[in-house]
């Protein structure tokens, strides 16, 4: 991993569009969203569940749940359009340029097979290698993210390791075959918090040592102050800011963002958790305007049009009107009062 | 493994043998007993039932005739038949393979139909074909053995006339023509078998398809196919396995009116026989026959357990 180039861009996603018809209309999961990603970088994708983030890094490989699909859009690697992309050509895509890791590692691998076969299915899968070769790389990576013993772990089932263990196994198998973007969901979720640093360590060297892409859907915003370069917040299918971590702490520019940085815990000021106010609006009955202005306490009469997303400064967007307007999020003397008067209090 | 395997094998045996006791114990507090049937209804007068139960050896307490019995039984002798007064051991030895090769060619068939046919409803739920599969196993199931197998005797008789043959004819004396004449009891026995087959695989299949693993193998790169058939099927067996052990149980009424229908000479044409004429020695020793292969079929399918699921090994 010597010559590792940084910085290039490798995944750019273009007015992405992903519905999933239900009985009371088609719900716009992924609403327009555009992003970049270069080599080495980690963009991290925040959201409520609901907000679109799972299945947009599931757009990504291919992957939506029938009967959602892809509508419209770009997802160019290297240049090439996914969507244009049959499903053997995109079978290919997955695993070897693009490769996913989940929530839930114990439950992501099967229980049937020893680890060592899920390994190396994953090298066979694409490659006319012989079983000894394939098994030399999938212990090669197992060493990599650290197994203690790789060689002799091969031969056991997943029931006989820990969580945290399991997911190192599984960015082993993301790594067999070279991937250019790692797409991580969640990936700490179920495991201890003293784990969780560990994986994160290791998702990060992958992104720093050997030049992955790497886009980590989470909705933990400390995990995206401690590991990610980028951030991409989501609410209700849409984009409604985009910018570096240090920007996003610094000054989040969006209603909902300030609301998640409230609603974190945060040991440094010791504060009170504050609760965001109402709840994500249901996806087939969109708010007309800008989607969280029914729970917004900046919101006024211009926020009822929809927003479209606006460059504030120094790569950061937003999708709010008066952030847009004040050029950034202005101060709120009185935000408790100002929503017991929206009754939302 | 083979500490596992030794268990459940001396489990059997325990099993077998208080099954035994239980099976003698049942067939004599069964009201009526031959001494009457061979007596007849106006030649049953007190004296003459007495002598007769003296004569066959009825009159004496129950344990010591279980005793006696089992000790002749661990030697191979089963005594003879109160009515035909044949050996009981020689006309089992006979009728044995017969039941045994319709009870397992059936199972494998239900097993051939089902599997595949589940697993295509799974892959295809809510569409047509699915609930038409779902129609047709209903039908098949609650179609009992009677009603299908005389329709199978009409469809042979009538429409495969020239290639169905109505008597039995061992494998070892002609493997084709044997083929030829269990093939509609078979299918009598093996359709409403494979229709919980089919329920079941399609269940777990639906189950297995939910999981997260299945997700995995597809961002590996792995083939559609290989997802299903692979992933999911084998995630899928163990229930399908233990449903099979258990459809055995199930199968032996089908086998004694199967039997019966297409005038097979087996265990259950023999059993059906030896009952009506409350010929007691038969009847326990072919329950216990067919209790035997009950246990040998669900002690073979706890040895699969845990290869189909590695999770099990270390808890037993």
């Amino acid at each position: 991993m010597s010559d590792v180039e940084h910085d290039r861009t490798i995944l750019s996603v273009r007015n992405l569009v992903t519905v999933y018809p239900t009985r009371l209309g088609v719900v716009p999961a992924v609403d327009h969203i555009g992003f970049e990603l270069r080599a080495g970088e980690i963009l991290g994708i925040v959201g409520d569940s609901g907000s679109g983030k799972t299945t947009l890094a599931r757009s990504l490989l291919g992957l939506v749940a029938a009967p959602g699909r892809i509508v419209s859009g770009e997802i160019l690697l290297h240049g090439r359009d996914l969507l244009e992309f049959s499903g053997e050509e995109m079978r290919q895509v997955r695993g070897t340029e693009i490769a996913m890791i989940f929530q839930n590692p114990i439950r992501s691998f099967h229980p049937g097979f020893t680890i060592g076969r899920q390994l190396t299915e994953a090298v066979t899968r694409h490659e006319r290698v012989s079983r000894r070769d394939a098994r030399e790389r999938a212990i090669e990576a197992l060493t990599w993210v650290g197994m203690p013993e790789p060689a002799i772990r091969m031969k056991d089932h997943p029931h006989q390791f820990s969580g945290g263990m399991l997911q190192r196994v599984m960015i082993a198998m993301s790594l067999l075959n070279e991937p250019a973007v790692l797409v991580a969901d969640e990936p700490t979720t179920a495991l201890d918090v003293t784990i969780q640093a560990q994986i994160l360590e290791l998702i990060q060297r992958l992104a720093v040592d050997r030049g992955l892409g790497v886009i980590l859907v989470t909705h933990n915003l400390g995990m995206v102050a401690s590991i990610c370069d980028r951030v991409i917040v989501m609410y209700a299918g849409q984009i409604v800011e985009e910018a570096s971590v240090d920007q996003v702490f610094a000054n989040p520019s969006h209603p909902y963002t300030v609301g998640l940085l409230d609603s974190q815990p945060d040991r440094a000021t010791g504060t009170r958790l504050e609760a965001m106010a109402g709840g994500s609006p249901r996806m087939t009955d969109l708010p007309p305007g800008c989607r969280f202005e029914p729970r917004c306490a900046y919101a006024e009469t211009e926020c009822s049009q929809p927003p479209t997303l606006w460059p504030l400064s120094d790569g950061q967007t937003v999708r709010c009107w008066v952030s847009r307007r004040h050029g950034g999020l202005p101060d709120l003397p009185d935000r408790e009062a100002s929503r017991a008067g929206r009754g939302l209090g | 493994m083979i500490l596992f395997a030794a268990r459940r094998l001396a489990e059997a045996v325990a099993v077998l043998f208080v099954l035994t006791f239980l099976i003698y114990v049942i067939g004599t507090i069964v009201p009526g007993d031959i001494a009457q049937q061979m007596a007849g209804i106006e030649g049953a007068t007190p004296e003459r039932m007495a002598e007769m139960r003296a004569r066959l050896g009825l009159d004496r307490p129950l344990m010591v005739r279980y005793g006696e019995w089992l000790g002749n039984a661990v030697r191979g002798d089963f005594g003879h038949s109160l009515f035909t007064e044949r050996d009981i051991a020689a006309d089992v030895r006979q009728q044995f393979p017969v039941s045994l090769e319709v009870a397992f060619a059936s199972v494998l068939l239900a097993v051939v139909i089902g599997i595949p046919l589940g697993v295509y409803a799974a892959v295809h739920t809510g569409t047509i074909v699915d609930r038409i599969l779902r129609g047709i196993s209903l039908v098949f199931f609650s179609v009992p053995t009677f009603v299908s197998g005389v329709l199978f005797v009409w469809l042979g008789s009538i429409i495969l006339k020239s290639y169905y043959t109505s008597f039995y004819v061992p494998f070892t004396e002609d493997p084709i023509a044997n083929l030829r004449s269990i093939m509609l009891p078979c299918l009598a026995i093996a359709l409403p078998t494979s229709a919980s087959i089919i329920q079941m695989t399609r269940t777990t299949m639906i189950a297995s398809l939910q999981e997260p693993f299945i997700d995995t193998a597809r961002v590996k790169g792995a083939r559609e196919s290989r997802v299903r058939y692979i992933h999911a099927l084998r995630a899928s067996l163990g229930p399908v396995v233990t449903l099979i052990g258990l459809l055995f149980g199930a199968l032996v009424g089908g086998l004694i009116i199967v039997e019966q229908i297409f005038n097979l000479p087996g265990l259950g044409r023999g059993v059906l026989l030896a009952i009506a004429e409350r010929d007691f020695p038969y009847v326990i020793t072919a329950t216990l026959v067919i209790a035997s292969v009950y246990i040998v079929v669900n002690f073979i399918v706890d040895l699969l357990y845990p290869i189909l699921d590695p999770r099990q090994r270390e808890q037993t």
